[in-house]
């Protein structure tokens, strides 16, 4: 549990960094970019993402102050039956993001060549990585 | 995969929560466990034995057939 807790404060203290990072990339965006058209998206994404790092922050130190919450926490997120449930859904959503794609791609080579390229490209890179992760992994265990 | 670890808590009237609790995994996974859709890992398995001072042979029956 107090190897948690230390994991708990690193990610803190990580977030806090990328959220001051959004934060001053706003800031500067504010201040070289107002007449641009990209400006509105890219505040909105950079708000978004401080918020949704600050909201982590301060639920982490929630935990970090009490030990119950800690608890809790460390159980829901090393819990073996929900990891394995992860598992179990990260492998099948591929499976089927790669099947749709490769339906789509022959669909839509009959009405685009460009996009069904794109679309063999990206299922291209997704085997590529699997491959990849698979050696990986292979080599770790 | 069958296991005794609803016969085993049962006997020493411990709670799903309070058996949770001592193994550090979710009420959820103690009954998942308990109905046998879940099989717990080796690691899970020893620690199962360690709270009730047995085996893992002991509460864990192995099917064969499951292999074939």
């Amino acid at each position: 549990m107090k190897n948690y807790a230390a994991r708990l404060k690193r990610r803190n203290l990580i977030d806090g960094i990328f959220a001051a990072a959004a934060l001053t990339a706003m800031v500067v965006f504010r201040i070289t970019m107002k007449e641009a058209e990209s400006f509105n998206m890219l505040q909105g994404f950079c708000t978004g993402f401080a918020v949704v790092l600050i909201i982590r922050i301060i639920r982490n130190a929630q935990c970090l102050h009490n030990e119950e919450l800690l608890r809790k926490k460390y159980i829901a997120s090393t819990d073996e039956r929900t990891l394995a449930i992860e598992r179990e859904v990260s492998t099948t959503t591929l499976r089927i993001s790669m099947l749709v794609l490769g339906i789509t791609t022959v669909i839509t080579s009959f009405v685009s060549e460009s996009t069904a390229y794109t679309l063999a490209a990206v299922l291209g890179i997704i085997t590529l990585l699997q491959f990849i992760l698979y050696a990986v992994y292979n080599r770790r265990m | 995969m069958q296991n005794r670890i609803q016969e085993l808590r049962k006997q020493r009237r411990v709670t799903q929560q309070e058996l949770a609790d001592a193994l550090s995994v979710s009420r959820q996974t103690i009954i998942s466990l308990e109905n046998g859709r879940y099989n717990a890992s080796l690691l899970l398995a020893h620690r199962i034995a360690q709270y009730f001072e047995t085996t893992i042979e002991a509460i864990f029956i192995f099917d064969e057939e499951e292999t074939l």
